[in-house]
């Protein structure tokens, strides 16, 4: 069983930057002297991650070709509006979401954890 | 084909009392449970693979749950204990732990009666329990057949999934699902948890969201393959899709408060489910929206314009199995079976949530 739908949205801004921060993660758990040696993981997981980034700046420069292109020959107001919503929800608002969503869960794990000390305190 | 149970423990193939077993009591080993419903056609190769491991299973229990096929009969004819119900369990869960009181080693695997395994997926399994502080483990899932449509899009899903998704989580050591079809567990945990639960569609998430919030190790192990039948029509992929779809809302609903108290498994969970929701949203309506209203075919390119962030961890896993050409032969799949999925998600967003109606019967969908 696989939740959610892999590669579309938030999720696969969340494992790649996961996998960015496991080599700082296994550097850390090592000068504490408390992690099995895992960098075989580490390295093939950052690889993806890098190989995953890689791709899709390529995407990002053969849509800015097309678009070149496109104004050059179509002048279509439509099209270049449309080629703009693609760009910038592929980055800039899928990282603001995912800031957005991991935000809120610490911000209402924070709550309960409050409600549950006053609780206590009564 | 030997009999190992009643060659190794001919005391347990009577049903024992529960009350009777205590943690004490169990020995070294492995029991495989093995629950089916109508299975006749592939528990043969679920046994005869499991027979083939390196390290072959101490009993192995066929818990034939109302078939009217002669499930039972495949395996007694292989000469592993078969236990019928009085009557239908009406679950995978209910089959599984109504077997619990014949375990008697201190780990038990539940595998699904259609699904075989590597041969030394057991022996790389057991190794994850050396850490005395793991509970459950569980292995890489593939699709045995990928020839249609629906197996082809859930090649590709899992390739991903199991090559990168599940290897970062396996690295924060919070694996979200100890799979179902394919796992290992302590028998002595499983027997203080009470079984698998019933109360959700999904007992494998409820029980490793439970063992997470308990401080229970899960480990996933990417070497220890298995391959079960997936849905090869429609009909058994709607049953399928639904059937998760609800488990993963109803586990939300009964573990929120748990979850958020789990580092790495509640940033997972939250964006799975923003994804669940908000990309099938935007694929099934506000892209084919946006696409009338502005006219522009291009909009067509956001429902695969992440394929190539797709391709490579799919590259990586498929080139070591040498199914590189299968891989791209069947990414196409993989985006239509995405947004059937989308569909379901909201399905079952919608049922469970806004509804207030609870899914609990359980439909067989391979």
């Amino acid at each position: 069983m696989n939740p959610g739908l892999p590669g579309a949205g938030i999720g696969g801004l969340f494992y790649i930057l996961s996998a960015l921060w496991m080599p700082i993660c296994e550097l850390w758990r090592r000068r504490q002297g408390n992690a099995p040696g895992r960098w075989p993981l580490v390295a093939r997981q950052f690889g993806i991650a890098v190989g995953i980034i890689v791709a899709m700046s390529g995407v990002f420069w053969a849509l800015d070709t097309v678009l070149m292109l496109q104004q050059v020959a179509a002048h279509a107001a439509g099209q270049m509006h449309a080629m703009w919503i693609l760009r910038a929800s592929a980055l800039a608002v899928t990282s603001g979401v995912l800031a957005t969503v991991l935000g809120t869960v610490h911000v209402v794990r924070l709550c309960l954890r409050l409600s549950t000390v006053r609780h206590a305190a009564r | 084909m030997e009999n190992l149970v009643t060659r190794r423990h001919p005391s347990h193939v009577n049903p024992p009392r529960e009350s009777s077993v205590t943690a004490a009591d169990l020995v070294m080993g492995l029991t495989v449970i093995i629950p089916a419903y109508n299975e006749a056609e592939f528990v043969g190769d679920t046994i005869r693979s499991l027979l083939a491991q390196t390290v072959p299973p101490d009993q192995i229990i066929l818990v034939d749950d109302g078939s009217t096929d002669g499930t039972g009969n495949v395996g007694r004819r292989a000469g592993i204990t078969v236990i019928r119900p009085p009557h239908n369990t009406g679950s995978k869960a209910g089959a599984q732990t109504f077997a619990l009181p014949w375990v008697r080693t201190k780990l038990v695997m539940a595998i699904d009666a259609d699904t075989t395994l590597e041969p030394t997926a057991v022996e790389r399994l057991t190794h994850s329990f050396e850490d005395p502080g793991v509970g459950a483990a569980c292995g890489f899932v593939l699709p045995r057949r990928i020839k249609t449509l629906w197996e082809r899009g859930r090649f590709v899903e899992y390739l991903f999934a199991f090559t990168f998704y599940k290897q970062v989580q396996e690295y924060y050591r919070r694996p979200m699902i100890s799979s179902g079809c394919f796992s290992m567990y302590r028998t002595d945990l499983m027997r203080r948890h009470g079984g698998w639960p019933g109360r959700t569609l999904a007992e494998d998430m409820d029980l490793t969201w439970t063992f997470h919030q308990t401080g229970v190790g899960v480990r996933f192990e990417p070497e220890a393959v298995c391959y079960p039948i997936e849905p090869y029509n429609f009909r058994f992929m709607r049953r399928q899709l639904r059937r998760w779809s609800h488990g993963f809302i109803q586990n939300i609903t009964l573990h929120w408060r748990g979850v958020l108290t789990v580092p790495f498994l509640r940033s997972a969970v939250a964006v799975a489910l923003w994804d669940a929701i908000v990309a099938s949203l935007v694929f099934l309506i506000v892209l084919p929206l946006l696409i009338v209203a502005l006219r522009s075919p291009w909009l067509l390119l956001a429902y695969f314009i992440d394929a190539p962030a797709i391709l490579v961890p799919l590259v990586i896993g498929a080139i070591p199995r040498r199914e590189f050409g299968r891989t791209l032969a069947s990414l196409p799949s993989f985006f239509v079976l995405r947004l059937v999925n989308g569909f379901y998600f909201l399905e079952a967003v919608w049922s469970e949530w806004f509804l207030r109606r609870s899914s609990l019967t359980y439909e067989k969908g391979h």
